[in-house]
């Protein structure tokens, strides 16, 4: 079973690297990650800037009180706070389709009916597609990582403690995590459904639900300024309608209980709410569910795929 | 160009796309997208009412007038904001789902050939594709408005004016030719690309870049944006001075700038937000004004998609979709 499963999983990798579209989304998802710091750092020297600027401008009109810089107090890691948009907007689309790819590609081939007729069972099949996702997104990620360690240290004056360079790293395990729902996700639909294209805006439509929709009945922000990772911070339920709203969407609402850990790790010395932490992995053992049962029920000899 | 082949065409398209499942889910969708921002705008509103009478309730237990209170103003075009959003992002979706399944269709029967070998030109399959497509973006659009008019006359029981009238039409319109760009790049790419799902995902790439992550780059570039409230609320100062404050960094805010024009979104968003008021500065404005300040948005967007239906032509290249189907 072991040879299988390794079998299975680096022909996972092996075809991944081969697909074209997958390449393309890693690339822009690294470029983000590389920019994401860059963007980050450029932005805080030139608000600090302005702060400063501000001061001048408002001692030249005779403000004797002038406020506190509220820049002083954003710890360091606080320049990757975009990678937390980047993670539910690109990060969470790349893992869909690599869930897809990766059972859509041997349904399309029919290789699945060719491996069931060996002896491979189900479980087996399905062990080494998740075994093989996980490994390819526990590579990205950690690439992701060190892309985000190299980019701020190379930034002159940017120092990160070993504290938070730790908190940096636990950042990217929870983002693992949130990867890995929807990679099962695209690999669960791609076993359900009989037509190629479905079986990926299905997922999708999930994600637009996940990442929009969910948040702004809870917090009553518009889609586009859910966006803005300071408009992620200040949101908080107000009246009778958001509050319920809250009460009733909160346990399926996994973006924000993503970007509620995200931020008391980059943003604040906050400590990390754990609640959320378990909510991801509850979410991650039901997609495993679905999935076991979804290949549990696939019918293999007749198996048809539209595109 | 044929015009009975044009008319042929855009009525299959049509008839194909009712029949067609996952269209039908996507309108219900955006339909209920509608009614979820319309709520919840709804509900945004009556909270911030809720607010206000409280504050004004404690003043006037305190013996002062709530003369320093900003009384909610109701505006029925404010509230379409999230709908404007939702188009944004879902309507660019079905607007690329209607452009490849328009051609996968085509190639996965092998009728694409098969009209090639028929005397239909070019333009007229061109043509008739964009038109069947369009007057299916124009039907949704016209059923969204419909819905926003009833919820917001019907269960709101506020009257739209005529001027209100002529801008939700309009703003419709632009949003009209911002879907018909997805359309013309999803087509394009279900064109050129022989794995037809790898033309999707390429598809939903671009959109990810234009729609989410350039305009969010910008937004997040904001100094205005670094902290709840904003930069500028926080040191109390005028807008004066906040101009002559910015004014000192140009080069950032031009490349900020040219970050978010870069994008159609952006274009969209602006001119539709100001047309609707939900930019308050233009809130309750004649239409001229609006345009005065607005036309270089319009032209953007008019360009984008103007640009769409060329490559589109350009793609359907006959020698190129036989090679590919071979």
């Amino acid at each position: 079973m072991a040879d299988q499963l390794l079998t299975i999983i680096t022909n996972e990798l092996r075809a991944l690297i081969r697909e074209r579209t997958f390449i393309l989304l890693l690339g822009t998802f690294f470029a983000m990650a590389l920019f994401s710091s860059y963007i980050g750092c450029a932005t805080r020297n030139t608000t600090l800037e302005i702060y400063h600027a501000s001061v001048l401008s408002l001692q030249q009109a005779g403000v004797v009180h002038i406020p506190t810089n509220p820049f002083l107090a954003l710890p360091p890691l606080s320049i990757f706070r975009n990678m937390t948009i980047y993670i539910f907007l690109i990060g969470a689309l790349l893992a869909i389709v690599m869930g897809h790819q990766t059972l859509i590609r041997d349904r399309k081939s029919r290789v699945t009916q060719l491996i069931f007729s060996k002896s491979v069972d189900k479980p087996t099949f399905l062990l080494g597609k998740i075994m093989g996702l996980v490994t390819a997104l526990t590579l990205i990620v950690l690439a992701t990582f060190l892309i985000s360690l190299v980019s701020a240290f190379s930034i002159p004056a940017q120092q990160l403690s070993a504290v938070a360079v730790g908190r940096l790293a636990l950042f990217y395990l929870v983002s693992l995590l949130y990867l890995l729902i929807f990679a099962l996700l695209g690999l669960g639909t791609a076993v359900i459904f009989d037509t190629e294209s479905l079986a990926l805006l299905v997922p999708i439509i999930i994600w637009v639900g996940v990442t929009f929709i969910v948040p702004e009945l809870i917090t009553g922000q518009n889609p586009v300024a859910l966006l803005n990772p300071t408009n992620l911070a200040s949101v908080a339920p107000s009246g009778d309608f958001f509050t319920l709203m809250h009460a009733v969407l909160s346990p399926i609402a996994i973006e924000q209980q993503y970007t509620q850990i995200a931020q008391s790790l980059l943003e604040t010395q906050a400590p990390i709410p754990v609640s959320s932490i378990w909510m991801l992995f509850f979410y991650f053992a039901l997609m495993v569910i679905i999935d076991c049962y979804a290949i549990a029920v696939y019918q293999i000899t007749t198996d048809k795929l539209y595109e | 160009m044929n015009k009975t082949a044009v008319w042929i065409i855009a009525k299959k398209e049509y008839r194909d796309a009712l029949k067609n499942v996952l269209f039908i889910v996507l309108l219900a969708f955006l339909l209920f997208l509608t009614a979820v921002s319309l709520s919840v705008a709804g509900f945004d509103f009556q909270s911030q009412v809720g607010q206000y009478h409280n504050a004004l309730a404690q003043l006037q237990a305190l013996s002062q007038t709530g003369a320093v209170l900003e009384k909610p103003q109701y505006f029925p075009l404010q509230m379409l904001r999230g709908t404007i959003e939702y188009l944004e992002i879902i309507g660019a979706i079905i607007g690329l789902i209607l452009g490849y399944v328009s051609i996968a269709k085509e190639k996965g029967n092998n009728t694409l050939q098969l009209l090639l070998t028929r005397p239909v030109s070019r333009w007229s399959f061109i043509m008739g594709k964009i038109l069947g497509n369009s007057l299916l973006l124009l039907s949704m659009l016209g059923l969204i408005i419909i819905f926003i008019v009833v919820a917001i006359t019907g269960i709101g029981q506020v009257m739209f004016t005529h001027l209100e009238l002529v801008k939700l039409l309009l703003a419709f319109g632009f949003s009209y030719i911002y879907l018909l760009f997805f359309y013309c790049l999803a087509t394009v790419l279900a064109l050129v690309f022989r794995n037809l799902p790898n033309a999707l995902i390429f598809g939903f790439v671009i959109w990810l870049l234009i729609v989410l992550i350039i305009p969010q780059i910008g937004d997040t570039m904001d100094p205005d944006n670094q902290i709840p409230g904003g930069f500028f609320n926080h040191m109390h100062m005028t807008t004066a001075q906040q101009r002559g404050v910015i004014a000192q960094f140009k080069t950032y805010e031009t490349l900020r700038n040219v970050l978010e024009e870069s994008s159609i979104e952006k274009h969209y968003e602006r001119l539709t937000f100001a047309v609707l008021g939900i930019k308050n500065i233009y809130n309750d404005k004649g239409l001229s004004l609006i345009f005065q300040d607005k036309w270089g948005d319009l032209t953007w967007i008019g360009s984008y998609s103007l640009a769409g239906i060329l490559l589109v032509y350009v793609a359907f290249n006959n020698k190129h979709i036989l090679e590919k189907s071979a």
